[in-house]
């Protein structure tokens, strides 16, 4: 009698178990493809790189015009952590990648030369 | 005594198990979306984002682009947005070169709709060769939220912004020449708000120019404003209203024909004939506006 409700019990916990793990699957589910976090306030360093190319290519068009390089750093700084040079070339690579005209590419080249410019030159080490 | 228990414990096994996972899937590891669009941005971005476009645009001229650029933003009327934006920014102190190109956009942008109906909205016409960037600039072209969890980098169509179509609908006025004062006129019409001042800024060739500084001083001060803020009366158009008893100096552009002694005017009272053609009631203190048209050299 004894033998035969451990057994019963050890079947009821196995269920129990099976249902909790099952529930766990059916709402990991539900929350990530059914019904899952969306992000409606997104920053623009999470632009996709296509995005993020066009956005490069923009601020490189307002730099060829006014010569602010000072705000085309401030508008690229939002792309992301990484350095406005490093975004820049980022964005080059992508931008050659999608077949942007030559002209878009020069004015992107143009940005990311002048940024290269206010990098401090490394110390020439004289004898 | 023998124990009998339902099933339900299974239940509650099922609804522990729902919970942690969604738990798990929402708070601990929720999806994390890396590769979004710019219709995805914090108002605030996009605001940025839409000055980024209008200040490009007066770098490159390219109407087209800077159409499918707005659209990526997914307003429900870019224009609208535009309009509401360069009139909130023209409040602002330290942004009149954006407010001025937003404004500029908005009536370019207005312009070239009506000039080419079909690409009215870049984003629902289908599309020739020359402008498969609309399909890749296309908000709509966004990867689902499923292929953004499988596949971090898509290879989605790829935006190719290679055309150069240089729209020539509205030629720019030659910075140089200075606008002059054509014509003058007071306004007492009763549909007008009182002490309306408007300015009508044509080019050379009779066009409507669009963002273009006007300067107003007083005695208390300076205010600026835009022409093309008011696209659907003229893209040359721009109004202030002038406050009784002050006198306000204008000049239209930068070394423009300055003209002084502006202020509202009381409008003679109506005569029998126009009272009864008109709905509104007369008032014999009702003050007049200015109407000014200025042309280019």
């Amino acid at each position: 009698m004894k033998r035969r409700r451990a057994s019963s019990r050890s079947k009821r916990f196995l269920w129990f178990t099976i249902a909790i793990l099952l529930g766990a699957v059916l709402g990991m589910l539900y929350g990530w493809l059914v019904n899952p976090v969306r992000y409606v306030d997104t920053a623009p360093d999470m632009l996709r790189a296509d995005y993020k190319a066009d956005y490069v290519l923009m601020v490189a068009e307002v730099y060829a015009k006014d010569g602010d390089l000072a705000m085309a750093q401030f508008r690229l700084a939002r792309l992301g952590a990484e350095s406005p040079l490093r975004i820049t070339q980022s964005a080059i690579l992508t931008a050659k990648e999608l077949g942007y005209s030559q002209q878009d590419l020069q004015k992107m080249v143009q940005l990311s030369e002048a940024l290269q410019a206010t990098l401090p030159q490394s110390t020439q080490i004289t004898p | 005594m023998t124990e009998r228990r339902g099933p339900w414990y299974l239940l509650t096994g099922l609804i522990i198990g729902l919970i942690s996972g969604l738990i798990y899937a929402w708070l601990l590891d929720p999806v994390q979306f890396v590769n979004t669009s710019p219709d995805s941005l914090r108002p605030e971005f996009k605001a940025d984002h839409r000055v980024l476009i209008a200040l490009a645009y007066e770098a490159d001229g390219n109407i087209v682009r800077a159409g499918q650029r707005l659209a990526l933003l997914g307003d429900q009327d870019p224009l609208v947005a535009l309009i509401a934006q360069a009139e909130q920014m023209q409040k602002q102190k330290g942004y009149e070169r954006e407010s001025a190109a937003l404004a500029r956009l908005a009536a370019d942008l207005q312009a070239y709709q009506l000039s080419v109906p079909t690409a009215v909205s870049a984003a629902e016409t289908p599309l020739e060769q020359n402008t498969q960037a609309v399909v890749m600039l296309n908000p709509t072209a966004t990867l689902a939220q499923e292929q953004m969890i499988s596949t971090p980098t898509p290879t989605p169509p790829q935006p190719r912004p290679t055309f150069t179509l240089r729209p020539t609908f509205t030629p720019r006025p030659i910075l140089s020449a200075p606008f002059i004062l054509r014509d003058r006129q007071l306004i007492c019409d009763s549909n007008v708000p009182q002490g309306l001042l408007q300015v009508l800024v044509f080019d050379g060739n009779g066009q409507p120019v669009s963002g273009i500084k006007i300067s107003i001083t007083f005695e208390q001060g300076e205010e600026h404003f835009y022409t093309g803020l008011y696209p659907e009366i003229s893209s040359g158009y721009a109004d202030y209203v002038m406050q009784p008893g002050t006198v306000y100096s204008l000049r239209v552009g930068e070394g423009g024909e300055t003209v002084n002694d502006l202020t509202p005017q009381k409008c003679p009272l109506p005569t029998a004939e126009e009272m009864a053609k008109t709905t509104a009631t007369p008032s014999a203190d009702r003050w007049g506006g200015w109407k000014l048209v200025f042309t280019q050299k």
